[in-house]
């Protein structure tokens, strides 16, 4: 579903601006590990011991991963403090243990500012046909699996408003079309949210936020004529972050963070015939760290770790065990920052 | 070309809404993927008092054993019950069903044809009234599935899988006799005879006129040819399946097999004589019974519903969906729709390509 003739015409319009701003742009290669990159629980790994098909064509529950990503940035209108900015960027990443997964993203960002912090932007992601693991396609069958991977596209646009010296606030809302690949298409959602974030500066220290983000995910599988697998996967959703960042008063790094997301996920399944979805909710936590130190004027390395936690709870135990997972994630990046200026 | 210049003497808010237009208009929203799967539409479901487990149709009119209620008629149009037995009388009493799985409809001599689990053949007389009335019993216990066509007014022919005999076929003319001023009808059989198999016979299909199939369990499944109805079966071959041969549906290209937990088999008639070569579907269903019509095969899976399968192709078979519409015993077409007999009751689908 990434459309190349969508790509092109971006280019081509890019490469007209003439603006007299230089064009900033940095390259990232990040590399990192996943210690289970299928999400399964306790009781999958157990059963994809003795069953190799359910890990698909991956022979280990862990992969190392390769990301290449570039971001550029151009300011198309400029004056006193109002600016008018695109961004762009694009990441190919490639788990070398688990071929499945490979995967492009992209996205553009248009961004006015009238002050500091204070601006609105509007954002555009595509993460293109993103490989979960192999699931069993009920539609036609009870045992043959099948890869699923889904397709996202969100749209959003986000106020930032100023609300004293040191606080600052994002509102914004959202629309993002997660589309399965065949043959898991009942799975199709489409999801409308709303997010607020409140910032905090904290003197010569960093900068903490709190955000909240209510979520509301339409399934249009369940609707009249019953097809196979004609299920509510509606939901929705309620979810918290809390970074902190601190770069000020640290010796030798430049940025130590960390922060916490937790989303609280409740499906509306009530079909008994569905007991995966039924009456099921989660708590999916991660808990992040990184620490950023600048090598370079325009070279900067920053290593991260998550840790992911999702706790399910269903009226049937074996959904319980079966969608609640462990995840540990570290990651290594090093991002270089370009100008191109010939004006 | 556009340059800073030209930007600049647009408004800035003009030029961020141009940009999101830009970008909306260039990213769109995504469209989903179309799977090319078919849809069911439930356009009523018939509430049989006991589970729905066969159904014979005739015209707009089904006839449904409905287990351990005994027999429904149903008018498929106005889905409204014209008449139900739980019972008959014999002799002067009134017997109870135990529990009919089978039934058959010769219209033109007004029968009801039930069977019950390891029972013979029991022959009702059923006019449209509200009133059944019992003639006798044929063929013999542990029939497992009989066919029947009607040669002539007052005389019918019926193939049976007979689980513990083979293949039993008679005639059967009615005979009336008249004791103390009461008449008695019964159907008694002439001519046929009893085809031994090695195999257990589970279930039996046959055109009329060229063709008698057999399932015969483990052994797979047995072709027979007939010259036309009434003449002496020929077996043409034997063809074994994974699994349990149960039951059988005859079309003009071959034979579609039910094979209970190794899924399905199409065989062509050929085959039986060693020519071409069968495909096996389904692998992964326990199908109890198949039912064919317009390209489309409608695959009983017990309490998993149905499957639907694409045999424009017979020899392709390719897979349209898996519906969970109850506990599903066996299927039939009336006109382009389908009849699902379930512990539901009985359910009239469309099926929407």
């Amino acid at each position: 579903m990434l459309h190349p003739k969508k790509i092109i015409i971006c280019l081509l319009i890019l490469s007209c601006l003439s603006a007299r701003t230089p064009f900033e742009y940095t390259i990232g290669i990040t590399g990192g590990y996943d210690n289970n990159v299928m999400r399964f629980s306790l009781e999958e790994f157990d059963q994809a011991a003795m069953d190799s098909n359910l890990m698909g064509g991956a022979k280990t529950f862990d992969s190392f991963v390769y990301r290449i990503g570039v971001s550029g940035e151009k300011i198309l209108w400029k004056s006193m403090k109002k600016e008018l900015s695109i961004n762009g960027l694009f990441n190919w990443a490639d788990y070398r243990n688990n071929p499945e997964r490979e995967y492009a993203s992209g996205g553009v960002d248009a961004i006015f500012k009238w002050g500091s912090y204070q601006n609105i932007k509007y954002s555009l992601r595509h993460l293109n046909s993103f490989y979960l693991r192999d699931y069993v396609n009920r539609d036609i069958s009870t045992e043959t699996q099948s890869p699923c991977a889904f397709t996202d596209q969100n749209q959003s646009i986000a106020l930032t408003h100023r609300i004293s010296k040191r606080y600052w606030a994002n509102l914004g809302v959202g629309y993002l079309q997660r589309y399965y690949d065949k043959p898991f298409t009942e799975f199709d959602l489409n999801i409308n949210y709303v997010k607020v974030k409140l910032n905090h500066r904290l003197m010569k220290l960093g900068n903490i936020s709190f955000q909240v983000n209510r979520g509301r995910a339409r399934s249009q599988s369940h609707f009249l004529p019953d097809r196979p697998s004609s299920f509510n996967r509606s939901y929705e959703s309620l979810e918290w972050y809390c970074p902190i960042k601190v770069q000020k008063r640290i010796p030798f790094l430049n940025e130590i963070g960390i922060s916490v997301r937790q989303e609280n996920r409740v499906y509306a399944a009530e079909d008994p015939n569905d007991p995966l979805h039924s009456g099921r909710n989660h708590v999916d936590s991660k808990y992040d760290l990184w620490l950023k130190k600048n090598i370079t004027e325009h070279m900067k390395v920053t290593l991260s770790g998550r840790y992911r936690t999702r706790a399910t709870e269903s009226s049937y135990n074996w959904v319980t065990d079966l969608k609640s997972f462990n995840q540990l994630q570290f990651w290594c990046k090093m991002e270089l920052d370009l100008v191109y200026d010939r004006y | 070309m556009t340059d800073i210049k030209n930007l600049a003497s647009i408004p800035a808010y003009l030029l961020f809404l141009y940009t999101i237009l830009l970008a909306s208009i260039i990213s769109g929203c995504i469209e989903p993927n179309a799977e090319d799967l078919w849809s069911i539409k439930v356009e009523g479901i018939l509430q049989t008092d006991g589970f729905s487990r066969d159904v014979a149709i005739d015209n707009n009119t089904a006839y449904v054993a409905t287990g351990q209620y005994g027999i429904q008629v149903w008018d498929l149009q106005s889905q409204s019950m014209s008449a139900g037995f739980t019972g008959y009388e014999e002799g002067g009493a009134f017997l109870g069903f135990d529990d009919p799985s089978l039934i058959g409809r010769d219209e033109i001599n007004k029968l009801i044809f039930v069977s019950e689990p390891g029972k013979d053949v029991k022959i009702f007389h059923y006019d449209g009234g509200d009133s059944i009335f019992y003639r006798n019993t044929i063929m013999s216990a542990k029939t497992k599935g009989f066919v029947s066509f009607p040669s002539e007014i007052d005389q019918f022919i019926m193939y049976a899988a007979d689980n513990d005999d083979g293949m039993k076929w008679h005639f059967y003319n009615m005979d009336t006799t008249n004791i103390f001023n009461i008449e008695f009808i019964e159907w008694s059989p002439y001519g046929g005879s009893e085809i031994y198999t090695p195999g257990k016979p589970q279930g039996i299909d046959s055109d009329g006129e060229s063709y008698i199939v057999m399932a015969v369990d483990q052994l797979g499944v047995e072709l027979y040819s007939i010259d036309s109805l009434g003449a002496d079966p020929n077996l043409l071959g034997r063809v074994d399946t994974e699994g349990n041969g149960e039951q059988v549906t005859l079309t003009s290209d071959g034979v579609f097999v039910a094979c209970d937990d190794a899924g399905a088999y199409f065989i062509p008639t050929g085959k039986f004589s060693g020519t071409g070569s069968s495909t096996r579907f389904a692998e992964d269903l326990t199908v109890d019974h198949i039912s064919v019509n317009n390209g489309i095969a409608a695959l009983s899976l017990g309490a998993k519903g149905i499957a639907l399968y694409d045999v424009t192709e017979p020899s392709s078979p390719i897979e349209k969906g898996i519906f969970p519409v109850g506990y599903v015993y066996k299927t039939e077409f009336w006109g382009e729709k389908l009849l699902v007999c379930s512990r539901e009751g009985l359910q009239i689908l469309t099926i929407e390509k």
